[in-house]
């Protein structure tokens, strides 16, 4: 069912990611900072708020006027202030839900991700209570509206002796110390907001907090231009005898106050409480996959640290050695963190398919897709790959990922495919393999799109690790131009195949001629981040 | 500016005492086990910073032998740049105009809101009576007070009659956990505006259909005013304002 709803609308998301790329490069590309940018316009809003609050004066009778004063006297700063810190919160509101969306239309929030997951759902509601709770400030029609409104759907909890709302009955019953209650929760909830946007990435390893600097000066340039052209401004001021009329609402703050007025305080909250209970549990929700976690292999690993340094999901510890073998340290796993990429064991030294026959060992593994089952396929592909195709292209031995462009699909005469959980499980050796066996013409290497990738840092580690810059090398022995990086999304599928077969003919050109440069590839070959 | 001074420190000093008590019980609750970078992922965080050195001299020496090129720098093309004004433009539009728009007519201008807002107790179930010689004597000294008081309140009835029509009938509990507190009332109906004849009566006494005070009064309703029906407990009366 979830896979029915997630599959057209990831095509969607990777669509529009492809068209962003190609405004804003692949390192701009605000679809893939939208975590990153919530946190720049958190700022934003911190900083225009502070000097809006300077101006503002926290009495019932002169709140109104000093929001008034910023925006008409003061309109070149403290009126743009103002707007800054409007917009910078609305724009908070799309690119967190946009954020969430993709996280779900990807399929990141099970298994290791869930502690993140889990704790965006408070930090929704902690954004929600600041930005409602700074429209009750301004004390005009819109905030009598929305201050009043709040109150009766918390008095529907009938947990405060006497009716909140009662505060708002007449002009009088509003006193200062109400009001300064309000700027209270104002300004103490958005610094929930910030700990819980804190401990949101606190498991994450190496994550990333702030948008690249083109695309920060380019939100700021935009939020700057929005507040000067359209100024936030305010209703007529607040009158508790009489009823506000017509409203211009908030749609990214206020929308559940229509809801509220529809439907009542029970409806409401019943759908605030199940809406939040169904989020915070969809980690754990069926389908489950249970693969098994990664394991390491005592005897065989060496303390290298190499799996720990790879490990994008911080699952591997390095703790002292619990047997008799000479080395300092061993790897252990954490089960529970461990998403089943498969990048440690593309990280080991020991992970070579240049073994014994019979069982491949590794140092660390996963059990349920073992290193050796993949030599077992490259195997099987090379066996593939023994006849000369017909058409006159050369023979190309394709090594994917499941959350790339299905590389399934490419299989016919003269292309053989294998596809990882990750391709950054695929130790460089076995590029080594396939082409000195001498079955294969050239290797493919594809995974997720840049700066897209599924297990984090796959594709980052997979490129470094071909370029030499990262352990294990690529031997240089190895001709390189008979190797192809080419990164593509399950949308880029059409392309990807192209390329392929651009590459088995360009191979053969290798042969016939003293070799022409390799042409440029469309797929993108390069490194990420 | 001395008015902005004061409010700053108002919310400063509170800040200044409380966050970190706060901080600290969270702290001690809890929160060390969350926060608390495990030894082995700051050990990579620091192996990655220091092999970050180590990669960027690497880089500029791959970068020069070209095989694997990066996009890095690469320029974006007009058309690009273009793109990515139309992106912020677009974005800015719709930020910009939802924050504010459409309209939401919340309330019809031609009718006017009657709040009824009313927080009164109930009589005592029971009423006070002189304690005996006998029962004085059993209570510990501390405690030997002549009344005895049962603290339960009958709940309390209101009717609302709007131009001779029932706008509302209904019978509140009294608060609090020993059923001793006041019946607090907030209900809300928009009327046309216009002339209208209030009738209300409150029981408080637990008889179906009581009326201890009744209103009767006729009010003129401006359009989109709020009208009051309360209890004002210091003239023991009910009211509308
Ligand atoms: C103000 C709100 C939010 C901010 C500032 C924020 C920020 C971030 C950042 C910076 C990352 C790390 C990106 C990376 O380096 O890979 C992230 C990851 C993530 N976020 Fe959020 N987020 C917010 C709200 C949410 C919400 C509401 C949810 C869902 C309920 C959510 C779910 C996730 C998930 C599942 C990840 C992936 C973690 C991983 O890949 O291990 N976030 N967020
Ligand atoms: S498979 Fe290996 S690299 Fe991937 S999360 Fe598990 S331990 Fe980490
Ligand atoms: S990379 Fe392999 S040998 Fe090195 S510590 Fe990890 S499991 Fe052991």
């Amino acid at each position: 069912m979830l896979k029915t709803i997630r599959h057209p609308l990831r095509t969607l998301l990777l669509h529009v990611e492809a068209v962003f790329d190609r405004a804003f490069g692949p390192h701009w590309n605000p679809i893939r900072q939208l975590g990153t940018l919530a946190f720049f316009l958190f700022w934003v809003c911190a900083v225009s708020g502070i000097y809006v609050f300077i101006l503002f004066e926290t009495t019932v009778a002169g709140a109104f006027a000093s929001v008034e004063y910023m925006t008409r006297e003061q309109w070149y700063l403290g009126g743009i202030m103002r707007s800054l810190h409007r917009y910078s919160s609305d724009a908070m509101v799309v690119v967190m839900v946009l954020h969430m969306g993709r996280e779900f239309v990807l399929d990141r929030y099970r298994g290791a991700r869930w502690f993140s997951w889990l704790i965006g759902v408070p930090t929704i509601w902690f954004l929600y209570m600041s930005g409602i709770s700074g429209y009750w400030l301004v004390w005009d029609q819109l905030a009598q509206y929305v201050a009043i409104a709040s109150m009766e759907w918390l008095d529907w909890l009938g947990i405060f002796g006497e009716p909140v709302a009662t505060n708002f009955l007449t002009p009088d019953s509003l006193s200062d110390r109400f009001f300064s209650l309000l700027v209270f929760i104002h300004i103490f909830v958005p610094l929930f907001l910030l700990f819980t946007m804190w401990i949101h990435v606190l498991r994450v390893t190496q994550p990333k907090i702030n948008p690249p600097r083109g695309l920060a000066a380019g939100t700021l340039v935009m939020l700057v231009a929005l507040s000067l052209v359209w100024p936030a401004v305010s209703h007529e001021p607040a009158d508790l005898a009489v009823v506000p009329a017509s409203l211009n609402l908030d749609w990214f703050y206020l929308p559940f106050y229509l809801l509220f007025d529809a439907w009542g305080g029970r409806t409401l909250w019943g759908l605030a409480v199940g809406v939040s209970v169904l989020l915070a549990a969809m980690p754990w929700l069926p389908p489950l996959r249970r693969s098994k976690a990664a394991r390491v292999a005592l005897d065989k690993c060496n303390g290298c640290r190499r799996c720990f340094a790879d490990c994008p999901f911080g699952a591997i510890t390095m703790e002292a050695r619990s047997d008799s073998l000479p080395f300092e340290q061993e790897a252990v796993v954490d089960t529970d963190a461990c998403a089943r990429c498969g990048i440690c064991v593309g990280a080991c030294p020991v992970s070579t398919p240049f073994q014994r026959a019979g069982g491949l060992v590794t140092a660390i593994d996963l059990p349920d897709f073992a290193l050796g089952h993949v030599r077992d396929l490259t195997e099987r592909g090379l066996r593939a790959l023994a006849s000369e195709p017909a058409d006159g292209g050369r023979r190309v031995m394709v090594f994917g990922c499941d959350h790339g462009a299905r590389v399934g699909d490419l299989e016919q005469s003269g292309v053989a495919v294998v596809s990882l959980p990750c391709i950054g499980m695929l130790p460089p050796s076995f590029i080594d393999y396939a082409l000195s066996r001498g079955a294969a013409d050239g290797v493919v290497i594809t995974g997720c799109r840049d700066g897209g990738c599924y297990q984090r840092f796959g594709v980052r580690w997979t490129q470094e690790r071909l370029e030499g810059m990262r352990d294990p090398y690529l031997r240089s022995r190895v001709p390189r131009q008979r190797i192809r990086t080419l990164w593509a999304a399950p949308t880029d599928a059409a392309k990807l195949e192209e390329e392929v077969q651009t590459f088995r003919f360009w191979l053969r050109g290798l042969e016939d001629d003293h070799s022409p440069p390799p042409p440029e590839a469309a797929l993108a070959p390069e490194s990420v981040e | 500016m001395e008015n902005t001074f004061t409010s700053v420190l108002f919310y400063l000093v509170p800040i200044l005492i409380f966050g970190p008590l706060f901080f600290m019980i969270l702290w001690f609750v809890g929160l060390r086990d969350i926060i608390i970078v495990p030894p082995a992922v700051k050990e990579q965080r620091r192996r990655e910073r220091e092999e970050a050195g180590k990669l960027a001299a690497l880089k500029v020496r791959k970068r020069r032998g070209g095989r694997f090129t990066t996009r890095e720098g690469a320029g974006l093309s007009p058309l690009a740049w273009t793109g990515q004004g139309v992106a912020y433009l677009l974005f800015a539009g719709l930020v910009g105009y939802l924050s504010s728009a459409p309209d939401y007519l919340y309330f019809d201008p031609g009718d006017a809101l009657i709040k009824l807002s009313l927080s009164h107790p109930g009589k005592r179930k029971v009423a006070c009576r002189r304690r005996t010689r006998k029962e004085l004597a059993e209570l510990p000294p501390n405690m030997r007070a002549p009344l005895k008081c049962p603290r339960e309140r009958w709940p309390v009835e209101i009717e609302l009659r709007l131009d001779g029509k029932v706008l509302y009938r209904g019978l509140r509990k009294p608060a609090g956990l020993a059923g001793d507190g006041a019946s607090s009332f907030y209900e809300k109906f928009p009327v046309a505006a216009g002339v209208h004849r209030f009738a209300v009566r409150l029981g408080e006494s637990g008889q179906a259909g009581g009326s201890d005070y009744v209103l009767d009064e006729e009010v003129r309703l401006a359009p989109s005013q709020v009208l009051i029906v309360g209890f004002r407990s210091d003239a023991g009366r009910l009211f509308l304002k």
